[in-house]
């Protein structure tokens, strides 16, 4: 219960605190619009004036929605991105703010403070892929398939990886006190190994095999199976199960590293060092 | 008595490496706190002075369990810092220097039920107590308002405030008035000494000397990590009882002059502060001898063409005794 109440009351202050920089809304309006646009007009301009090149990418990617495979893909990365800059870096802001040790000072597992800023970046996440959607829907008429449940049971699956990959970001962050280059580092990889723009396997061999490794790779293409082909949560069960218990070993090792970087600041007294 | 606060042989060791390209990897050591012992009792201020880095803020975040010793045993009402680090800290209410240990774009109210629910409060409890803690250190107007927008002082007192919500029997207040202009300070110390009233055991650390002259029942002199003395303000000052301090104002003259003092037979210690706004050397000279040295000390300075704005002989102060024991200023 304790538990409980100390994640809401992080969760809380996180989200008020969010609210009194005014033009945070702004992000979430335009960038679910903007970003996939970029692969979409390029994968046009590759496709000809006529776009008959689409012809081969639709047969790679196994459905005509080109426009709805790249943005299903990129509302992937952007979730990811999000927990990673917002909670990745979330015990290093508080370490500049100068607020950490305060938090630290309280009788409370230090975990639990962790998973309530884990909040924060899964109700943006879900605001950026809702906006997306709906932007999608109204402005380029995409026709997203599968029921809300099954769009839900997809996002709850992404979940543990994208929580324990924090977890890894925000432990290591407070012990290397460095966000931009890791962060960097960590998307591009994802970027390119989880295919958010094209199917994996028209990678070499070895890229194939390290995109396997990453949940994020099993979680698109589920996500695609329900949201636009029209797949149901059966028919894509072996990415179901991939993406979550991939998802569910980062969460472990991040809990895992979490604790050891605790115990390491305790004795370097780095906890408050910038 | 009861001891609140056990602190047995206690170290703590920082240790830094510096790397060279095909050189070998050199540690070094830093002592911050080197063999550290003393008690705290219940319902005592316990005054904790020393310079800047001496190993008082080291001290605290160990007993709070922010750090682990090197070596030694802290217990807190009997309670095992390292191996209960949860169950001690649910005793102890801290405030760390400075006033960015609460949330600035929150109010005051949302800082203090905040870090109640980190301190295990339930929801109603929380904002009970919450009311009852703005309302005693003057912030019930203010509640309502994003901390950014208050003064130091009253960021600090919502620090304080923050500390207080577990209503824990024992207080770490790490130097509580730094920075706050002279009257939020004396409005601090009266609330730190209504606190004692109430029972709760007060660990202070300060680098005012009056401050824990007036505020402690017990102070402990630390310096480079190491316990130098530890009596009651009053013992203190009196153990240097047979060193006489004499305070000069001097203008027109030289550091090389001042130097010179040192040099004067009986002469112990000789502190030099300059004042850039007056203009003038305020020099502390501690001595053994009673009258005889006063004209001698004069004489010196006035043959140098100096100009004695101010001479007082005064009665020791605690920091007089640092100095007596160290040979250095506090402000050093």
């Amino acid at each position: 219960m304790q538990s409980l109440r100390v994640i809401f009351a992080v969760a809380k202050k996180d989200i008020a605190t969010l609210f009194r920089y005014p033009t945070w809304f702004i992000s979430v309006i335009i960038w679910p619009l903007i970003f996939p646009l970029l692969y979409i007009l390029t994968s046009f301009a590759y496709a000809g004036p006529d776009r008959r090149g689409l012809t081969v990418f639709q047969r790679v990617a196994g459905t005509e929605n080109i426009m709805g495979y790249i943005i299903i893909g990129t509302m992937v990365w952007m979730a990811v991105n999000i927990t990673m800059w917002n909670y990745g870096g979330y015990l290093r802001e508080e370490q500049l703010r100068g607020t950490l040790e305060s938090n630290w000072l309280c009788p409370v597992n230090k975990f639990s403070i962790l998973l309530g800023a884990g909040i924060l970046s899964m109700v943006l996440s879900i605001m950026f892929s809702l906006v997306g959607i709906i932007e999608y829907r109204l402005i380029y008429g995409i026709k997203f398939t599968g029921n809300l449940f099954e769009w839900i049971i997809v996002f709850l699956i992404l979940f543990p990886g994208v929580y324990g990959l924090g977890m890894i970001f925000a432990s290591l962050i407070l012990w290397a006190k460095e966000v931009n280059a890791a962060v960097n580092v960590a998307r591009g990889i994802m970027m390119i190994l989880c295919g958010i723009t094209y199917p994996i396997y028209i990678m070499p061999n070895w890229m194939q095999f390290l995109a396997k490794f990453l949940p994020f790779t099993f979680g698109i293409q589920a996500a695609r199976d329900i949201l636009i082909m029209d797949k149901t949560l059966v028919e894509t069960v072996y990415n179901l199960i991939l993406c979550l218990g991939e998802g569910v070993i980062f969460l472990v090792l991040g809990m895992f590293i979490f604790k050891s970087v605790e115990k390491r600041v305790k004795i370097s007294g780095s906890l408050e060092r910038f | 008595m009861e001891k609140a606060i056990e602190i047995r042989d206690v170290k703590k060791y920082f240790y830094s490496k510096k790397r060279a390209l095909f050189k070998k990897t050199e540690v070094k050591e830093f002592k911050a706190v080197d063999g550290v012992s003393f008690d705290i009792y219940k319902g005592e201020i316990f005054g904790l002075l020393g310079p800047n880095g001496a190993g008082k803020t080291t001290l605290i975040k160990m007993i709070t369990g922010l750090l682990l010793p090197t070596e030694g045993n802290i217990l807190v009402l009997g309670i095992d810092v390292v191996k209960e680090t949860i169950k001690a800290q649910r005793n102890i209410g801290t405030v760390l220097a400075g006033d960015r240990s609460i949330y600035w774009k929150l109010t005051a109210r949302e800082n203090l039920e905040y870090f109640g629910a980190l301190y295990g409060l339930k929801r109603k409890e929380a904002k009970e107590r919450a009311e009852m803690i703005l309302e005693r250190l003057g912030l019930s107007e203010k509640a309502d308002q994003i901390v950014e927008k208050f003064s130091t002082g009253m960021k600090q007192k919502v620090a304080l405030g923050k500390a207080l919500m577990p209503n824990a029997p024992v207080l770490l207040l790490d130097e509580p008035t730094l920075g706050l202009d002279p009257q939020s300070a004396i409005n601090l110390r009266e609330i730190i000494l209504e606190f004692k009233r109430e029972g709760k055991t007060i660990l202070l650390t300060t680098h005012y000397m009056e401050e824990a002259d007036f505020l402690s029942d017990r102070v402990a002199i630390i310096d480079s990590g190491k316990i130098i003395a530890l009596d009651k303000p009053d013992n203190l000052k009196k153990s240097i009882n047979e060193v006489k301090t004499m305070k000069l104002e001097i203008m027109g003259t030289s550091y090389e002059t001042i130097e010179g003092l040192k040099e004067l037979e009986k002469v112990e210690n000789v502190l030099t502060h300059y004042n850039q706004q007056r203009r003038t050397f305020e020099v502390t000279i501690h001595h053994e001898d009673g009258e005889s040295i006063v004209h001698e000390i004069l004489d010196y300075v006035l043959k140098k063409k100096a100009k004695v704005l101010n001479v007082n002989v005064e009665e020791p102060s605690l920091e007089d005794v640092f100095i007596h024991l160290t040979g250095k200023s506090l402000r050093e």
